[in-house]
């Protein structure tokens, strides 16, 4: 049976403050056109009957790998001209804006 | 001398007489570059001042100029993945998968155009134009690695690495006439590749012959410390497995991927070659992969998700433009992605399409009982004109319904290229093979084009195969 999802610029505007994504009042209306058609086709997946299936993450036999704590100066990123590093008080940092 | 033609072979073989020195090589490359670059925009960044170590000059790719995905990163070289985020973006460490083919004496010559963010099929989603289809410039040249195809196919690198996610090496190789190789996932490190999808990204050639394709996976493949999704097995010589005869190799055609509305003439080439096979001692079984409708969608879910996590690291602080400078496709993917992770719906979508993934594996798991690989087209269609799927993304994501399957069950999948259209344009098949077959694939693949030359007899010579 054909569910016929249709997303509110509500949902639009939720998922675009999630994402922290900006969206001008054309995208959304795009968006919601388009979000909606795509979830519409993905419904068929309630079509397949999962009930004793468990979930896929990982398609080869993996297992964690923990390594030990140490830092491998080897890895040290040597030139930070390409990171927006700011130096203050001769210590190095990235700059956000102010949270609170 | 068309040695801009030559395989990886041919060029040691000049190259090891000193025919042609590697500096000499190098140029020719570049200034094919300059003069055909401008209208097929297959590359992004070009070297001009390549570094030759003659310490590496017995490895086995010394001197071979070659290029990446810009979705690599290459240490003081740009890399951008075709995003707007990232158009200053200068790599500050390199992904494993350079490091190897640098050690191994191969050189850059240059990143190539993809998608934004492998978002995408035909490299009409990259923020920086898209790449023409080198047989015919007003076709896409496929997605996302399409900069990458375009320019093996047009003999401006002699190899690339391009990235497979959902199809996307397989889908240029296949509209560019050229050999593409999705690997088993975990077989080649990922660390330093800009990721779209962690479960489902590969890492794979793209080659102008299946040999090379193998030399190249000999020097990739294999375990690294430093991506823990990395597979611990040990990967075989592939090269040894070459020659080996295909008598007795068991096929299975999937009668899910022979339906109403894949394109006649795609039908055709999948057929030509499977007469090819079975003359040569294969034997063809027909078999069912019943969830293969399924895995679209499944794909849309769990692709999504996965990216709208990869790309919130995207926020302009450490490095880059901030979040305004993402493309549509670029949002529209992330947005789908949140919802399907979103508190409500997680359950409904994002752990439905896990299980439903499961099932997909397994349809390949009792496949690969009864068969040794898989033929099946790459693409439904033959390659489309620039502009023809770009109103309806949905339309554009049916692009990849052949090629989405082998992602998500994480099995590898050699693209070969199989003849051409009446249009003369390209047609690929590929070679699906259980986890970690890649050398019984390299092996049919190898085989195949020694019997055709891709295209040669298909051709001319069909009625030997009738």
């Amino acid at each position: 049976m054909k569910n016929n999802k249709v997303l509110t610029k509500e949902d639009i505007l939720h998922l675009s403050k999630l994402a922290n994504i900006k969206l001008s009042d054309e995208e959304i209306k795009k968006y919601q056109k388009q979000l909606s058609e795509i979830l519409n086709y993905i419904d068929q997946l309630n079509e397949v009957d999962i009930s004793q299936v468990e979930g896929t993450t990982h398609t080869i036999n993996l297992v964690n790998i923990l390594k030990d704590d140490y830092v491998d100066s080897k890895r040290n990123i040597n030139d930070q001209t390409h990171l927006k590093i700011k130096v203050r008080d001769n210590k190095k940092f990235f700059s956000v804006s102010r949270i609170l | 001398m068309d040695i801009h033609s030559y395989t990886i072979k041919q060029l040691k073989d000049l190259l090891s007489t000193k025919q042609v020195s590697p500096e000499e090589l190098y140029k020719l490359f570049l200034q094919r570059i300059k003069k055909i670059n401008p209208s097929l925009n297959a590359f992004l960044t070009v070297i001009n001042k390549p570094n030759f170590d003659y310490k590496l000059s017995h490895q086995s790719l010394f001197g071979i100029p070659f290029s990446m995905k810009d979705t690599y990163m290459t240490e003081g070289i740009k890399t951008t993945a075709s995003s707007n985020v990232l158009k200053q973006h200068i790599s500050s460490y390199n992904s494993t998968v350079y490091k190897k083919l640098l050690n191994a004496g191969a050189v850059l010559i240059g990143k190539t155009n993809c998608d934004a963010w492998g978002h995408g099929s035909s490299t009409e989603n990259s923020d920086f134009g898209p790449t023409k289809n080198p047989w015919n410039e007003n076709y896409v040249a496929g997605g996302s690695s399409g900069g990458a195809a375009a320019a093996v196919a047009a003999n401006l690198s002699v190899f690339d690495i391009g990235e497979d996610t959902g199809g996307s090496i397989r889908l240029p190789a296949s509209f560019c006439s050229v050999v593409g190789l999705k690997v088993t996932y975990g077989l080649v490190s990922r660390y330093g590749c800009i990721a779209y999808a962690s479960s489902l990204d590969t890492v794979g050639p793209i080659t102008k012959s299946v040999e090379d394709c193998a030399l190249i996976l000999e020097v990739i493949a294999g375990n690294d410390k430093l991506d823990a999704t990395s597979t611990q097995e040990k990967p075989p010589q592939y090269n040894k497995y070459l020659n080996n005869d295909i008598k007795g190799l068991t096929i299975g055609i999937p009668k899910e991927y022979f339906i109403k509305g894949i394109d006649h003439e795609v039908e055709k080439g999948v057929d030509d070659s499977i007469k090819v096979l079975t003359k040569m001692g294969a034997k063809i079984n027909k078999i069912s992969l019943p969830m293969t409708k399924y895995s679209l969608p499944t794909y849309y879910i769990l692709a999504t998700s996965e990216t709208s996590s990869n790309l919130a690291r995207y926020d302009g602080i450490r490095y880059g433009n901030n979040r305004d400078y993402f493309g549509a496709e670029a949002k529209r993917r992330i947005m789908l992605g949140t919802y399907t992770l979103s508190t409500g719906y997680y359950d409904a979508y994002y752990i439905k399409a896990t299980k439903v993934r499961t099932l997909i594996k397994k349809d390949f798991e009792e496949a690969f009982k009864k068969v040794d690989i898989i033929i099946a087209p790459v693409s439904p269609t033959p390659p489309f004109k620039l502009g023809e799927k770009n109103n309806d993304p949905l339309q554009m994501y049916l692009s990849d319904i052949f090629t989405i399957p082998v992602n998500l069950a994480g099995v590898p999948s050699l693209a070969i290229p199989c003849g051409f259209t009446k249009q003369k344009l390209p047609l690929g098949i590929q070679l699906i093979g259980k986890h970690f077959d890649e050398k019984r694939l390299l092996n049919v693949g190898y085989r195949f084009e020694k019997e055709t030359e891709f295209f040669g007899v298909i051709k001319k010579g069909l009625k030997n195969y009738e």
